[in-house]
């Protein structure tokens, strides 16, 4: 039974090992397919089921359609204060027998400082992340239509559940390259904004539980790309809501969409 | 001197196509020791990415002239006709580009067991408004015209 904490720790963290190799191994698998073709009869199936055509989960409220946000808040919490649990429970039980060990010395400890650091900054993260969720609330976002055809247009309507008012708000159309390379634990994604345009940009801008705060319309320009997704290669859509609250955390959040590779009418008539 | 020579045409020696458009052409495959042995020959439609990121492949559609092992004539002329899908579009990016190609790929061996192995690849644009690729990136190149064979010596 003495042996077991230690062997419960091994097994944890060989599990992360296994998972990182199965990773490695997934993500080349994935790199290296070549034929997958669509499966053609008579004609190409339409953009909805092409596999290069990305998935997005929508909710759907009262005919509206509510975009999800990149990163959710209640995601994060649950993930941060896990992490922080386990990351700091292990760095401060190991900096307690550092301290209580009879050959008691200052180089362990000094190392032992740069965990606890970390621990300190992820649990920051936790608290700003609850604070957020207790003082800001939930930000919702609703689209007029999903998915916006390259060159078309549709609405866009914020509604935030908080009893405040915002210095600033402002929401961007943003379109960001995702290029992804390496494998397993050694992956790196690289984002880039190929297109950011303000729509909207007001100062002074009330919330008052989940009534409309700012309603506006955008259009996808008329040679834009559509969003792909493929294993390493991603063309992403969204929009970006900023919010400067005096008193409460800011808000920062990015709501992908889709756009299609539709060509719409004017587009059509430029290209004849 | 390769023993086998490739032809793949594009009827119109179009190189710019819109989505949902079809590819039609003539594949012409010549063994200049005579007959040999497949173990395969297809044309295939496909898009690579290119830049940053680890390269993705995506295959819209193939065609197969010869099943493996079939016994192939000297000389193999084949229409065919590939659709389009409605994405991706070719796109010039920052850290993702997207290039469509046609591809001729022939695998063999010979009636003297010499193996066989020849491609050709011509790149395509896929695009609703082909000019707006041109207007947008500097790093556009106009596809290659398509590959002929250069005029047979004179014998004798």
């Amino acid at each position: 039974m003495g042996n077991l904490p230690p062997l419960v720790f091994g097994a944890i963290f060989s599990l992360v090992g296994l998972a990182g190799i199965g990773g490695g191994i997934y993500s080349l698998t994935i790199g290296n397919q070549r034929h997958n073709p669509l499966k053609l009869k008579l004609a190409p199936p339409s953009y909805n089921h092409n596999p290069w055509f990305p998935k997005l989960s929508t909710r759907k409220d009262m005919g509206k359609i509510q975009l999800r946000p990149e990163v959710s808040t209640g995601c994060s919490f649950w993930f941060l204060l896990v992490f922080a649990l386990i990351w700091n429970g292990i760095t401060y039980a190991a900096i307690f027998g550092i301290v209580r060990d009879e050959k008691f010395s200052v180089f362990p400890l000094v190392f032992m400082s740069v965990f606890a650091v970390i621990g300190a900054l992820v649990l920051w993260a936790w608290v700003r992340v609850l604070l957020q969720i207790l003082l800001v609330g939930r930000t919702v976002v609703e689209i007029g239509s999903e998915p916006v055809p390259v060159g078309g247009a549709t609405t866009l309507l914020l509604r935030q559940n908080g009893n405040f008012t915002a210095d600033k708000v402002r929401i961007s159309l943003i379109c960001r390259e995702e290029a992804s390379y390496g494998a397993g634990s050694s992956r790196t994604t690289d984002k880039h904004e190929v297109y950011a345009k303000a729509v909207l940009e007001r100062s002074n801008v009330p919330a008052r539980g989940y009534s409309p705060m700012v309603q506006t319309e955008f259009a996808i320009p008329p040679d834009a790309m559509h969003s792909f997704k493929s294993g390493n290669n991603v063309i992403a859509w969204g929009v970006r809501i900023e919010m400067v609250i005096p008193g409460r955390p800011d808000v920062d959040m990015f709501f992908p969409f889709r756009v299609s590779p539709v060509v719409t009418a004017d587009r059509y008539r430029r290209s004849q | 001197m390769s023993l086998i020579e490739l032809q793949l045409i594009v009827k119109d020696n179009k190189t710019e196509f819109a989505p949902r458009d079809h590819i039609s052409g003539r594949i012409v495959i010549q063994h200049l020791a005579g007959a040999w042995k497949a173990a395969h020959a297809d044309v295939v439609l496909a898009w690579k990415t290119k830049g940053k990121g680890t390269m993705d492949e995506g295959v819209a559609g193939y065609i197969n002239f010869a099943k493996k092992g079939q016994q192939m004539p000297p000389v193999l002329e084949r229409d065919f006709t590939l659709p389009l899908p409605d994405l991706p579009w070719t796109y010039y990016g920052h850290h993702i580009k997207i290039n469509w190609q046609l591809g001729l790929h022939v695998f063999g061996k010979g009636a003297d067991g010499k193996k066989l192995d020849q491609e050709i690849i011509l790149p395509l644009v896929v695009h609703p408004d082909p000019d707006s690729i041109r207007r947008s990136s500097n790093n556009y190149l106009p596809p290659l015209p398509p590959y002929t064979l250069p005029p047979a010596p004179p014998t004798g």
